[in-house]
């Protein structure tokens, strides 16, 4: 009977143990299914039919598992016998020190059931979360930049906030940027069609803030925007952790994508809750991003702390400018354009709050324009010098403080239109008009995020349909318009102006099937006429395919009249004349007028009407998204 | 200013100086000038190419611009180094504010700098009249931007020391 008893005894213990094994391994493999694992090593659906999972990191070292990055549940297993591995491991070598994120996941789904090397040290982690004491997490925004195919729609970065002991200041503070790793000796083409197809790899890196905060604001002159996050201690230390495990892994980088914007996003999308990808888009744009943010909630509050603005150098010199009264302004003016100097009595004269005015505006103006390279070579350099020597020679002290701040990017309108229309042609039949751009603004449409009076965009698709069926209208596979502001006029301060453009066009409007690829570019200036005025004019050509006798491109003088009417309605009007290649066809002038009126926040109407030959008239009704 | 290829920021940012400084024995303001003695600003700078200026390319986070060879570690580390980075990086906005007497760059300086913040003030002005005379000298404008920042850091050293110290 004992014997039986026994027998019975260990029979149910070993059942007892098989049971609870299996349930451990049933709750491993929902672990390893879970969103926040999945999340945490960037598990991707790959294949044809998107049915297996695949790491997007595609360092080796990322992964514990000789198979995790194929198999979340063989990484979830190596992972939690790393972390429990009490052998010696020399600097921050230790699993807890290299993934803290996924440590503290698994703890907190495992409970007592895990048990960590809390006595292992970690002094590189240590010393890159200042003792784990990062108390908020910002996304930085900065706006988009004409002069770099890279940098069209802006970028994004991360900012891990410290406060208190912690803090030198925000510009200490720690940020993380992704981006591709360009080996430096790729020529303009070969840099695009890699970024685009995949051709670098992207990873994070590290920096203090103040290093972007220069580079951004002093060098490429672009306003950031920083969006502090609404989020508890628990989130913001899983993201800093999952941060630090990211750092120095390589990804595959897709400019359109699986850019800045989606990967930075991925980092904050481990915390459960968060979901501010960008869905359903074959793109991510950085504006998108922060405009996701800004609707978003965490636990049923704003993810929206707090915004702060970031300006460059340009906008604040445009913003002490437009300060000055205007009296200061012809000070400024005079003094900038050396018909008055420094030791001038209309300088010296002047109230100390003007001085301190007029020479902070001429140092922004002169770190404007200015090449520091060239040393003595550049008088700006010289006139720089000048003009601080003497604001240190004034009391310190700032008389007006503080840029006005724009409206928020965030509040703009969304990058993509549709719209949809009806075109009378005067010699083709009447048509339905249907026309898509994935990206980005023009010149009517341009709003807080974008570059006022230019447009860029990409993929800009119109279509005609009629009883003659669906005919191709046009296609811009790039089109950019670039304006300086020239708020000052000052020499440097100009408002230079240019066009390219890359697409398929037709010929004259007085013909059906005369659609020709063509790559055209224009460079000139434009001037403010007054506050609600804008006018340009231009020098350029096209290269074309020579089609009905009108030869392989043309040379052409154009100009174009901006008018803002009121908050509501804006208008544009573009002439040209254009010189076709010796022997074709005579010149000829072409006409384009289009009127914009602003439905609300993500709708407009417009008007338009162009003459090429042939004449087309089209109302339209768009919708952005 | 216009906007010119950043070979110096790209290799200066290699140098990962996120966490505040090391605590050092010797009293604030005080030692050696990291641009002299540490290479901060030599001719480093490798042939980026135009595209490293995007801001969609990340920076080299693999090498590193200090050479420590002349002098202590202590020179080539902590504070000392990190104020130095940041000067070499920020020097026009340092320069400038230091000029009006504020401004948030002139702030963290002093901060990376350990200056107690009831002791900016006093520290600021004796900055002010230092590099007053270094900007008002004849030929500024023709010195390297590695002379300026040396000077600059010079100034706030003695700036420091001077008026940080308990």
């Amino acid at each position: 009977m004992r014997q039986l008893f026994c027998l019975l005894s260990c029979l149910l213990l070993i059942t007892a143990q098989c049971v609870l094994a299996g349930d451990q391994q049933r709750s491993l493999q929902d672990l390893s299914s879970d969103r926040t694992w999945l999340k945490l090593l960037h598990y991707e659906p790959k294949g044809f039919a998107q049915n297996r999972l695949e790491s997007a990191i595609i360092s080796p070292e990322f992964f514990l598992s000789p198979t995790g990055d194929q198999d979340p549940l063989a990484e979830l297993i190596a992972t939690i016998n790393a972390l429990q591995s009490a052998i010696p491991h020399e600097g921050d070598t230790h699993a807890i020190c290299r993934f803290p994120a996924r440590a503290l996941w698994l703890k907190a789904q495992m409970g007592n059931e895990l048990t960590l090397m809390t006595d292992i040290p970690c002094p590189q982690l240590d010393k890159w979360t200042r003792s784990n004491s990062v108390s908020s997490i910002s996304v930085i925004f900065a706006t988009g930049y004409l002069g770099n195919p890279a940098s069209y729609y802006g970028h994004t970065l991360l900012k891990f906030n410290f406060k208190d002991e912690h803090s030198q200041g925000s510009l200490m503070d720690v940020s993380l940027n992704y981006g591709a790793i360009v080996d430096g000796n790729d020529d303009p083409a070969t840099y695009i069609l890699k970024g685009i197809f995949g051709g670098y790899d992207g990873g994070f890196s590290h920096i203090n803030f103040y290093f972007h905060n220069h580079n951004y604001g002093e060098n490429e002159l672009r306003d950031m925007w920083e969006y502090q996050l609404a989020l508890p201690q628990t989130a913001v230390d899983l993201i800093t952790a999952h941060a630090w495990e990211v750092l120095g892994k390589r990804y595959t980088y897709y400019f359109f994508r699986r850019n800045c914007a989606f990967r930075m996003a991925e980092i904050l999308d481990v915390v459960d809750g968060l979901n501010i990808v960008p869905e359903r888009r074959p793109w991510t744009i950085p504006q998108s991003l922060i405009q996701n943010l800004a609707k978003s909630d965490f636990k049923s509050s704003p993810l929206l702390a707090d915004i702060e603005y970031h300006p460059s150098r340009q906008s604040r010199l445009y913003n002490k400018y437009q300060k000055l009264s205007a009296s200061e302004q012809t000070l400024f003016k005079r003094l900038a354009l050396k018909e008055d100097d420094l030791t001038d009595r209309s300088f010296t004269h002047s109230p100390l709050a003007t001085q301190q005015r007029v020479l902070d505006t001429m140092l922004d103006y002169y770190q404007f324009v200015r090449d520091l390279e060239s040393g003595a070579d550049d008088p700006a350099n010289l006139a720089h010098r000048q003009a601080l020597a003497i604001r240190y020679q004034l009391p310190p002290g700032i008389p007006t403080s503080g840029v006005a701040q724009p409206v928020s990017p965030h509040s703009g309108r969304s990058p993509s239109w549709f719209q949809l229309g009806l075109v009378q042609n005067s010699d083709l039949t009447n048509s339905l008009s249907v026309r898509v751009r994935p990206a980005y603004y023009d010149a009517l449409d341009a709003d807080h995020a974008h570059i006022k009076r230019a447009g860029l965009s990409m993929g800009d698709l119109r279509l005609h349909i009629s009883d003659s069926g669906i005919r191709l209208r046009q296609l811009d596979i790039i089109s950019i318009s670039s304006v300086s502001p020239g708020l000052t006029g000052l020499p440097g301060d100009t408002a230079g102006a240019w066009n390219l453009k890359l697409g398929a066009e037709p010929l004259r409007l007085d013909c059906r099937h005369c659609l020709v690829p063509r790559v055209q570019a224009d460079r000139g200036y434009g001037y403010r006429l007054n506050y609600n005025l804008f006018a340009a004019a231009y020098i350029g050509a096209a290269l074309q395919e020579n089609r009905l006798q009108e030869g392989h491109g043309f040379a052409r003088l154009s100009a174009r009249l901006d008018l803002d009417v009121d908050s509501l309605w804006n208008a544009q009007l573009q002439v040209e004349h254009r010189v076709p290649e010796p022997g074709r066809i005579s010149a000829y002038n072409t006409v384009r007028f289009e009127a914009r009126r602003r439905l609300g926040n993500s709708q407009d109407l417009r008007i338009s009407y162009e003459r090429n030959r042939g004449e087309e008239l089209s109302i339209a009704v768009g919708w952005y998204w | 200013m216009k906007i010119k290829f950043l070979a110096a920021a790209t290799v200066i940012a290699c140098v990962s100086v996120s966490a505040p400084a090391l605590a050092q024995n010797k009293a604030p303001g005080s030692g050696p000038n990291p641009f002299v003695d540490c290479g901060i600003g030599a001719a480093l700078f490798p042939n980026t190419g135009w595209a490293a200026v995007t801001s969609n390319v990340i920076w080299d986070i693999g090498t590193t611009a200090v050479t420590s060879a002349t002098m202590s570690p202590e020179t080539c580390s902590g504070k000392n180094l990190a104020a130095a980075l940041f000067i070499n990086d920020t020097y026009e906005n340092l320069a400038e504010e230091t000029a009006k007497g504020e401004g948030e760059h002139l702030t963290t300086l002093l901060n990376i700098l350990e200056c107690d913040s009831a002791r900016h003030p006093a520290a600021i002005t004796s900055a002010r009249a230092s590099l007053s005379g270094q900007v008002s000298a004849e030929g500024f404008e023709a010195k390297s931007h590695t002379e300026k920042a040396s000077g600059l850091f010079n100034a706030m050293d003695q700036a420091v020391s001077g008026s940080c110290q308990a």
